[in-house]
């Protein structure tokens, strides 16, 4: 019996001196960006919340608290050894396929069927399908060398289909789309050959095109319309695209302040909060704000694929490729939008729209990341030895 | 090869933000003049409804019989309000907690009694010179709309009507100038709840209170011609989905293309061979819009076969138009049509959202209704954008005259007053069928339903109106239907005329009574009236005479001529809720005594309108206007604006009719002792002579052995002219001669004068 005890108490590392090694090896630098990403959007969804130059506080809370929990989320995630995810990552993409499916069968808000009514939070199963999807890919394509034939593309490339299917069904076009940039950018650096991925993008436009005539509804298409021709949907679909250009043209260099009660965006742009945040904070902040904003995106992603190319372990550097391109692509898509280079498409930006399950995942996302990034173990991958 | 494509993926990203940057900078800096100037530029465009003015409803000479006048209200804008969020919340959760009405009522008594304790709404009373409880009961009502979305916050909603016009006066003047006192002040108005502004004798200012007028609906004659007018209700913007799925609002057409597919799908081959052969062509061809002008295409026999073959919503459809259709204005109003760019600052609710619920408001809705418009605020918009809002201009709701003449109208409703009994006289022009009285007693106040219906009296009013037990609100004159007695024998005689069945000079010995299948059926009074002709038959109301004729033409062929005078169905008069009576022929046996046989003695109480028959005072009226003029049957109406009709072909030859008629003549006006006229007492005997001749047949239709008999007296006058038809009803009220007869010389008496 006592002896029992003594080997084990020997064997095992003190919890704390663990948990301050973890700490000392996260990337900080990555770490920085977030938080100043955070902090930026969390004053200027203030902004945005209230009315006039008055400040909203009861959505500045609740943003405060899914931040909280998103931080939560976050050090959850930094207390487990990615490769244990790894290993049930295919249970855990079945069942969010599970909820994808079952989402489909719940009343619609606003017309889509996208959320689980839980009365204090709506969940929203395809944003918790974007770390889930990220790591069974990853998982998939870990020790495999079969991506490198066109035929081999087929079973990754259904991993990313199904549940954009799925969420098409809801319809949310945009969260759809998004996934599209992380299949790539995660094949395409496991290996994949440049030919055939170039191949599945025709097929996918082809698949766009036919998507256009049979699965998108009249107003999605109008949308596209309207993007391309703002005039003359100015009224109807073009409205809000035509207000966040006017009000991000009108921010300037400068910005016209904090919470000023005649920016364009607070009289006339409808969910100023959460897709067209980025039009608030253009606005009121101006080009400084808004192009360090956009900044502070770029170095996060930069420092994500800092971590792929500095890991050795096979699946976590395609989580570090795939997050880093989720987040940047989420952001690019969403301030694209904004400025009129793309269609609408109802996405929020990551770390800074209001909306629970979106600042959750991406905050489920960042710590796989920075799990990644702090593992100490030194795997050896194939290619660089050879 | 990894590390090179994570480089690859990097430039990439770069590149990626670079050109979003760009785009930045392009609207931020390059093009920010531009911009700034767009956004100086921008207003939103305001949309607001414009109400249609609702058309007045009209006699045949031009009286006003209801009208639109204005009203003075009170309303309130809830965001303003002292008290408003603490109100609207607790709405919100008192609708969201209760579990069943009871509960919700409950919760909404003690939001008004805590609403009614305001000091707001006291010191408003007591302006006003109104009860603290009817005007929370108005106010909660009114924030209510504003807490289901219906309204805006921010857009004054009516919670008072009726004020008076000085008291409402005095109270916008003092609003306006405690408001600008305050201004001056810089005291921020919503900050003072009906508080002295400074001493007692200047007027509180009441925060978020708006002085409006709007119109209200008005009846100045009362409970003169209520039924045929009917009430006005509103329509909540919930109940729209509601009436559409009950067919009452078909605006829209792919609802009625729907109702067709379903009736089409539902119908067997033969079903729709027989339709095709009616119609002309396959129905499964035809669009609705084709249906119906088939439809109105058709004749009697036509329409009766159509309705045979379920087409009878698509028939009333052609007949009708639809109780509301929405005009453009206001499918853009509601619908998907509305631009995102207006629909914040729209209201949710029709701008008039009264809609007719009985009488000649509700079938002639959508006539008095017109439809709303638009108009839209474009300060400061740019002339190309001015373009894209279109103004629509409201259509006016049309004035809507009755055939209703008041005079006739006027007797009618005083005869009807002058006994206790509830009853009904309907007076029908005997030659077009125009209808120039229906009146049923007792009669209620429309006044009482036109909305708003707030207050407490008011609501009282109606309660006492729905619960009483001598049901005042339901139209005898065409939606009751009663046996309808000896009135029937006038039928029977001219159906046997017309099949040559019956010799109109061969007498018949009346014991008082005749023996069939083991039951006896005695004449009225069980005396016995010797040797009867037809006319002796009429006058004195013989049923043993009738017995037999029934029994010899028969409850078929007999059914065939009652349908085409009008009894057994409804006579499509254009009033809802018409009663259709019954008349047990074939068709209406099957449906509604299955498996029963039919007897010799059914035929007997058939014959004097008793047993199964049964019709509505308005069918009596019809059929003798069918006797009066020549044959011909009519189809009565009350719109006297309405496109004229073909005549109908004659039922009965003249000879038949004038066979008849002498019957009727002889039952008003042949004295002779012991073969007196059953009517003749009513108009000859100790009252003043009318100036016209008058004929007529009475009625009395046993009920229950409890209960008096119903009294019936029908006829038309003068008997040598073509005039008018009419039938005065007594519930439970006698014997006809006795009692309906007197009625009618009454009318009869005040319309032509008497007593020289």
């Amino acid at each position: 019996m006592n002896q029992v005890w003594q080997t084990t108490t020997h064997r095992a590392a003190p919890v704390s001196a663990r948990w301050l090694e973890h700490l000392v090896r996260l990337d900080w630098f990555l770490l920085g960006c977030v938080a100043l990403i955070v902090a930026l959007g969390t004053a200027f969804i203030a902004s945005a919340g209230g009315s006039g130059a008055s400040i909203g506080w009861g959505l500045l809370l609740r943003h405060c608290a899914y931040v909280a929990l998103g931080l939560a989320a976050f050090a959850a995630v930094q207390r487990v050894d990615y490769l244990v995810l790894l290993r049930w990552s295919p249970v855990l993409y079945v069942v969010l396929l599970g909820l994808l499916v079952a989402v489909l069968f719940t009343r619609p808000i606003n017309g889509a069927r996208s959320w689980f009514n839980l009365y204090v939070v709506n969940l929203q199963p395809s944003e918790l399908m974007k770390p889930v999807l990220v790591l069974a890919v990853a998982h998939y394509l870990m020790y495999r060398e079969s991506y490198k034939r066109l035929s081999g593309l087929l079973i990754p490339l259904g991993l990313f289909l199904v549940p954009m299917a799925l969420i098409l069904r809801q319809p949310d076009l945009g969260t759809a789309m998004v996934l599209v940039p992380i299949a790539f950018a995660m094949l395409y650096a496991a290996g994949a050959k440049k030919t055939d991925l170039a191949l599945v993008n025709l097929a996918g436009i082809a698949g766009m095109v036919g998507m256009w005539y049979w699965v998108m509804k009249p107003y999605q298409q109008r949308r596209i319309l309207a993007w391309l021709d703002p005039e003359q949907y100015r009224h109807h679909e073009a409205w809000q695209l035509l207000q966040s250009e006017i009000a991000i043209g009108s921010g300037g260099l400068w910005g016209t302040g904090w919470s000023s009660a005649h920016a364009n965006a607070q009289r006339f742009l409808p969910e100023k909060h959460t897709d067209f945040i980025f039009a608030v904070i253009a606005e009121e902040g101006g080009f400084l704000m808004a192009g360090l904003l956009l900044l502070l995106f770029l170095l996060l992603a930069l420092a994500g694929l800092r971590i792929a190319r500095r890991v050795r372990e096979p699946a976590g550097r395609l989580i570090a490729v795939g997050v880093s391109v989720l987040i940047a692509g989420q952001a690019l898509i969403n301030a694209g939008v904004a400025l009129g280079l793309l269609p609408t498409t109802g996405l929020t930006l990551p770390l800074v729209s209001y909306g629970g399950s979106s600042l959750i995942s991406s905050f489920l996302c960042l710590g796989l990341l920075a799990n990644v990034g702090a593992k100490q173990e030194v795997v050896l991958a194939g290619e660089d030895f050879r | 090869m990894f590390r090179f494509r994570v480089h690859v993926l990097s430039a990439l990203l770069i590149a990626a933000f670079g050109l979003v940057l760009g785009r930045l900078a392009q609207l931020q800096l390059v093009r920010h003049e531009v911009y700034l100037a767009a956004r100086a530029h921008q207003t939103r465009p305001q949309v607001e409804a414009r109400a249609p003015k609702r058309g007045s409803i009209l006699d045949r000479d031009g009286q006003v019989l209801a009208a639109d006048v204005p009203s003075f209200d009170l309303a309130v804008r809830a965001d303003k309000l002292p008290f408003e969020r603490v109100t609207l919340n607790e709405i919100r959760d008192a609708r969201r907690q209760a579990r069943n009405p009871d509960e919700l009522a409950r919760a909404f008594s003690a939001l008004e009694a805590r609403l009614a304790g305001e000091a707001w709404t006291r010191s408003l009373a007591a302006r006003i010179g109104r009860a603290p409880e009817e005007l929370a009961q108005g106010l909660l009502r009114a924030l209510d709309r504003v807490a289901r979305g219906w309204e805006r916050a921010t857009t004054p909603v009516p919670f008072a009507s009726g004020i008076d016009a000085a008291v409402w006066n005095a109270l916008r003047a003092a609003q306006e100038d405690a408001f600008f006192a305050q201004a001056a002040q810089g005291v921020p108005a919503a900050a003072s709840v009906a508080a002295p502004v400074r001493e007692e004798t200047a007027s509180p200012y009441f925060a978020g209170l708006s002085c409006l007028t709007s119109v209200r609906r008005a009846y100045p004659h009362g409970t003169f011609l209520a039924h045929v007018l009917g009430t006005l209700g509103e329509l909540h913007p919930d109940q729209l989905e509601q009436l559409r799925a009950r067919g009452v609002l078909l605006d829209r057409l792919e609802d009625r293309e729907r109702i067709w597919s379903e009736t089409l799908g539902a119908w067997p081959a033969e079903h729709r061979r027989q339709a095709a052969g009616l119609l002309g062509t396959d129905p499964a061809t035809l669009s609705v819009p084709a249906l119906l002008a088939v439809l109105r295409g058709l004749d009697d026999p036509g329409r009766r076969a159509a309705r045979a073959l379920g087409l009878g919503d698509a028939l009333r459809w052609s007949d009708a138009p639809p109780r509301v259709a929405l005009g453009e204005a206001e499918r853009f109003w509601l619908g998907e049509e509305l631009t995102q760019s207006l629909r914040r600052t729209a209201p949710a609710a029709l701008p008039d959202t009264r809609i007719g619920e009985s009488g000649v408001e509700a079938w002639h809705n959508q006539l008095l209704r017109g439809e709303s418009g638009l108009s839209f605020r474009l300060d400061g918009l740019e002339e190309s954008q001015r373009a894209l809002h279109r103004d629509i201009a409201p259509r006016q709701g049309s004035n809507l005259r009755l055939t209703i003449s008041s005079a006739w109208q006027r007797a009618a409703e005083e005869a009807l007053a002058s006994q206790s009994h509830p009853g009904a006289v309907v007076v029908l022009d005997c030659r077009s069928g125009e209808v120039l009285a229906l009146a049923s007693g007792p009669s209620f106040d429309p006044n009482l339903f036109a909305p708003p219906r707030e207050g407490a009296p008011r609501q009282a009013a109606l309660k006492a109106l729905l619960e009483d037990a001598r049901l005042p609100l339901l139209n005898r004159a065409s939606a009751g239907q009663y046996p309808l007695g000896s009135v029937m024998k006038a039928l029977v005689a001219a159906a046997a005329l017309e099949l040559g069945q019956l010799d109109p000079h061969a007498g018949l010995s009346c014991p008082g009574h005749v023996d069939e299948g083991g039951r006896r059926f005695h004449c009225d009074g069980r005396r016995p009236h010797g040797l009867v002709d037809l006319d002796q038959a009429l006058r004195r109301s013989c049923n043993v005479y009738f017995y037999r004729l029934g029994a010899q033409v028969g409850a078929e062929a007999l059914g065939r001529f009652a349908y085409a005078v009008g009894l057994g169905r409804r006579t499509e008069l254009d009033l809802p809720g018409e009663a259709g009576g019954a008349y047990p022929d074939a068709a209406w046996r099957a449906r509604h005594l299955p498996g029963q046989s039919w007897s010799r003695g059914k035929d007997f109480l058939t014959a004097i309108g008793q047993g199964y028959v049964s019709a509505t005072p308005l069918q009596a009226a019809a059929l003798m206007a069918c006797l009066a003029n020549g044959g011909r049957p009519v189809t009565p109406r009350l719109w006297a604006d309405a496109p004229a009709e073909a005549p109908a072909a004659p039922v009965f030859s003249a000879r038949t009719a004038a066979l008849v008629r002498q019957g009727l003549d002889e039952a008003v006006n042949v004295g002779t002792p012991g073969a007196m006229g059953t009517a003749y007492k009513a108009f000859h005997q100790g009252v003043a002579p009318l100036p016209v001749r008058v004929a007529g047949k009475t009625g009395t239709a046993d009920v229950t052995d409890e209960q008096p008999p119903h009294a019936w007296f029908a006829g038309y006058a003068p008997a040598h002219a073509l005039q008018v038809a009419f039938c005065v009803f007594v519930e439970h009220g006698g014997h006809g001669g006795e009692v309906a007869a007197p009625l009618a010389y009454r009318m009869l008496r005040t319309v032509y004068g008497g007593g020289r």
